[in-house]
């Protein structure tokens, strides 16, 4: 057979959504196949349903010549599944890991040693081998993940959004891994929100509202890059440029000093260790902020710095002037912050959330009305209303940990990597937003691992090691790293750092 | 090694670097015999009691003399009848006792003695007491008063002993079973958590896309907690015995045999509990309201089981806690009963494999 994955008209209702609407997809042998797709466009339900970790309510599948609801357990044996969360075990070492999946994948004694080093290297993980899981950085816990699926060759890996959150050096890495590491008979299925990782795929499969709308090379689609996303974009719909709903009637009630967000010598400590080092800076009113560097670099600690939710070793910042170490609630209570981890009332239903921040904001009566009406029109979140927002797909919590950040009309907005595992138009919807609210005079900081949204900061801090290491426009950073674009910018200033240090520093 | 040998080891890791399983396994335990030993004590102390003799006769101050000497009665005397009702009705004594004042005359003429006793009948049991222990003074010193001749002797005399707990201290029948209900505790928290945790981190999703078979996810849940379950009982029973000295009176390896009995049901209505919730908090809720305080209610030792309605009697069956308490209890206070070893083992092997099949049945292997 020539096909690793043969699905005919397949289909997956959850909760009267249609997740999956009658697909029918042959997945060719050796290939490395790409999932894209908007938000809650089935791309997991399908993955699932590959791998047999849900059964189709229609249709049929058969995976490496097997039905995967009744032979699960001999599809195991030639299977690698990394699913979103990991399934790391956070109280193992790294190296206990790789043994425990080594084990449940009965993979021979003797082979071991020489798969464990050639991860090891790989995923650069061989200082860090009795470091416990949960203690790595994001892009680490990504490639230690990467690594244990990866155990015992198998015939068909799956991996579902394996580089959400993860900085672009290292999904760079990630992909690489990939490469070099499957062998000649080795399928990949690999589900991304990152546009310039599913051009690099053999082909590409988009979803959109549980049904296919392109299955083919990406290079059929367009011939670049750019060119390539534009496409996908209008597949899905397209996307018009249209004012943001949300920055029409905004209307900012406070009086602003020069520097609504100011930083002086701000540092935390942990032990010897700085998460954040020395770090002075100021944003100014109305102006887009961004704070870009590798996982682990300090950027969510010093926003929860920020935010008054974690205390200062040294150094102090104020938010609207006011002192985050003697009113951190004050300070407070003119951000809008959106935590990278999903932060929401997973138990509550769409709806109990939107109503839920919107009273403890201070919002009441008809005030209150609206601006949950405009959230779920302008985020589309009509049809899950009545869902627990635990239940909903990763580009949708998203969206409602935005809307339940701004509905307040903070002075100042804090963002967490907004935009991880959101799909490409989502996104651009997202920074319109941002934008929109920018001009009206809100302060905004932002962090992002996706490259071209750095276009839309007017000023950017490259972080490192818990420092920064060069602040500047867009533009400027560009031509001081003597980069084409942004991305090249980004590996050539963070590399030019890790040199000088001379000493290889996970943090 | 083996796939079971490697999610056992793993559990194990899970156990050591995780201080909140060793934090119910030990120092859980250790609070909760101390509050057993040190704060429940269904002895009663001294009852507050209000005396006024309108009688003046000098024969009684003897029995003056004995409600104020006695181990059972703290005795204040009072003029005033309605002083007495104030207090009372403030809870400064518990119930009074009025010695009309035609009390000694009345028994010199052989007529029958009126002695008035007013309790609070809101606490129902303490004015159990309240009605008993003046009327046995009262006796008492009527026996040994200069009237003794004149009323007619008892026909029939109880002579009252307490076997296997010599001086009625409810420390003995009570540490024992609350080693029961503790053990109840560990082993259905211990457990509860562990299921949904490696749904919660997405752990399962992975685990189930391995080789590991479903009998390998549900020994490698049994295993470990058992282990640790053990260990922790010895402790317990270590705490009781050499510690608080509690009298032992049976086998260890009995004790033993039947403890792994035991934890070997408790475990499975853990795991049973577990398997059904994908959320931490949500399994541990339900394990304290489904599984524990049943067991603490039903289980025999605060309240007989056969005073309970049917339904409850019946309900009982299935709480392993209930046959553990009545071995445990005979097991320290009467020593070895081999009668009841055997009925209460038989029943909690019933129970644990019952609970072990469930289980494996309920365990999901998909992600729906």
């Amino acid at each position: 057979m020539t096909n690793a994955v043969e699905i005919k008209n397949l289909s997956y209702t959850y909760n009267t959504i249609n997740a999956l609407d009658d697909i029918t997809l042959k997945i060719k042998k050796s290939t490395i196949t790409g999932i894209i797709g908007a938000d809650g466009s089935g791309k997991t339900t399908l993955l699932r349903n590959i791998t047999g970790l849900l059964l189709p309510k229609g249709g049929k599948i058969i995976t490496l010549d097997l039905n995967p609801s009744k032979n699960k357990e001999k599809l195991n044996k030639v299977l690698g599944y990394m699913p979103q969360k990991f399934g790391l075990y956070e109280e193992l070492s790294v190296r206990e890991n790789l043994e425990l999946y080594a084990n449940l994948k009965e993979i021979p004694k003797n082979d071991r040693k020489e798969m464990f080093e050639k991860l090891y290297n790989f995923t650069k993980l061989n200082p860090f081998k009795d470091r416990l899981a949960g203690k790595l950085s994001g892009g680490m816990k990504q490639k230690l993940a990467l690594g244990c699926a990866l155990l015992g060759q198998p015939d068909l890996l799956v991996l579902d959004e394996p580089s959400v959150g993860v900085d672009p050096i290292s999904r760079k890495e990630l992909m690489k891994m990939v490469h070099e590491l499957s062998t000649n008979k080795m399928t990949t299925v690999w589900s991304t929100s990152y546009m310039d990782e599913a051009y690099g795929f053999d082909i590409c499969v988009v979803l959109n509202k549980g049904k296919i709308i392109y299955c083919g090379t990406p290079y059929n689609l367009s011939q670049t890059q750019n060119g390539f996303e534009d496409k996908v974009i209008e597949l899905m719909g397209g996307y018009k440029e249209k004012p943001s709903l949300i920055a029409k009637d905004f209307e900012l009630s406070e009086n602003y000093p020069d520097c609504p967000v100011k930083a002086q010598n701000l540092e935390k400590k942990y032990g010897d260790f700085y998460a954040v080092k020395n770090n002075t800076f100021c944003i100014k009113k109305g102006e887009i902020f961004g704070l870009l560097g590798p996982n682990g670099a300090g950027k969510s600690t010093s926003f929860k710095m920020l935010c008054g939710l974690i205390k200062p070793s040294s150094g102090n910042a104020y938010i609207m002037g006011e002192d985050i170490v003697k009113n951190p609630s004050k300070a407070r209570s003119h951000i809008g912050y959106m935590a990278q981890k999903f932060s929401l009332y997973g138990e509550l239903d769409v709806m109990g959330n939107l109503v839920f921040f919107a009273s403890i904001y201070g919002l009441s009566g008809r005030k209150k009305e609206e601006e949950i009406k405009k959230m779920t029109e302008v985020f589309e979140l009509q049809p899950y209303l009545k869902q627990n927002a635990k239940e909903l797909s990763l580009g949708f919590k998203q969206r409602l940990s935005l809307a339940c950040a701004i509905m307040h009309q903070p002075a100042v907005l804090f963002l967490d990597e907004p935009t991880s595992g959101v799909d490409p138009i989502a996104r651009k919807e997202f920074w319109s937003h941002i934008k929109g609210l920018s001009e009206k005079g809100v302060t905004v900081m932002v962090t992002t691992h996706f490259m071209d949204e750095a276009h839309y900061c007017n000023r950017i801090s490259l972080f490192y090691a818990g420092e920064t290491i060069a602040i500047d426009t867009p533009e400027g950073l560009i031509k001081k790293a003597n980069a084409k674009n942004m991305e090249e910018a980004f590996s050539n200033l963070i590399m030019e750092t890790k040199e000088n240090e001379h000493t290889w520093r996970a943090y | 090694m083996s796939i079971l040998g490697a999610l056992i080891k793993k559990e194990f890791f899970q156990i050591i670097r995780d201080p909140s399983s060793i934090m119910i396994a030990f120092v859980m335990p250790l609070m909760l015999l101390v509050i057993y030993m040190y704060g429940v004590n269904l002895d009663t102390s001294k009852i507050k009691l209000g005396l006024k003799f309108e009688d003046n006769n000098p024969e009684l101050s003897a029995l003056m003399h004995s409600f104020n000497t006695s181990k059972y009665v703290r005795a204040s005397v009072y003029d005033n009848r309605d002083e007495m009702y104030k207090d009372l009705t403030k809870g400064k004594i518990n119930g009074f006792v009025v010695i009309p004042n035609d009390f000694t005359k009345n028994i010199l003429n052989k007529k029958t003695a009126d002695v008035q006793i007013v309790t609070d009948g809101s606490e129902v049991n303490l004015s159990n007491y309240i009605k008993s222990y003046p009327v046995s003074i009262i006796r008492q010193w009527f026996s040994e008063s200069a009237y003794k001749y004149l009323g007619k002797k008892p026909l029939i005399e109880a002579q009252i002993r307490y076997r296997y707990n010599q001086d009625i201290n409810s420390h003995h029948f009570i540490l024992p079973g609350s080693l029961a209900i503790t053990m109840t505790l560990i082993g259905m928290l211990l457990t509860t958590l562990v299921i949904a945790r490696e749904w919660e981190r997405g752990t399962m999703e992975a685990l189930l896309s391995t080789h590991v078979r479903k009998i390998d996810i549900v020994l490698s849940k049994y295993i470990p907690y058992f282990v640790l379950g053990m260990i922790s009982m010895v402790f317990n029973v270590f705490v009781c015995i050499f510690i608080f000295k509690i009298p032992f009176r049976g086998n260890f390896f009995v004790l033993l045999f039947v403890c792994s009995l035991f934890l070997f049901s408790a475990l499975g209505i853990g795991l049973f509990i577990s398997s059904n919730f994908k959320d931490q908090f949500l399994a541990s809720q339900s394990a304290l309201s489904i599984g524990f305080l049943p067991s603490l209610l039903l289980s025999g030792l605060t309240f007989p089981i056969n005073s309970m309605p049917q339904i409850l009697q019946e309900l009982t069956k299935i709480i392993p806690t209930r046959y553990f308490v009545s071995f445990i209890q005979s097991e320290f206070l009467a020593g070895t009963i081999w009668q009841i070893v055997f009925i209460n083992s038989i029943f909690l092997l019933i129970l644990g494999i019952l609970s072990a099949f469930i289980v494996y049945k309920n365990l999901k292997t998909r992600v729906e």
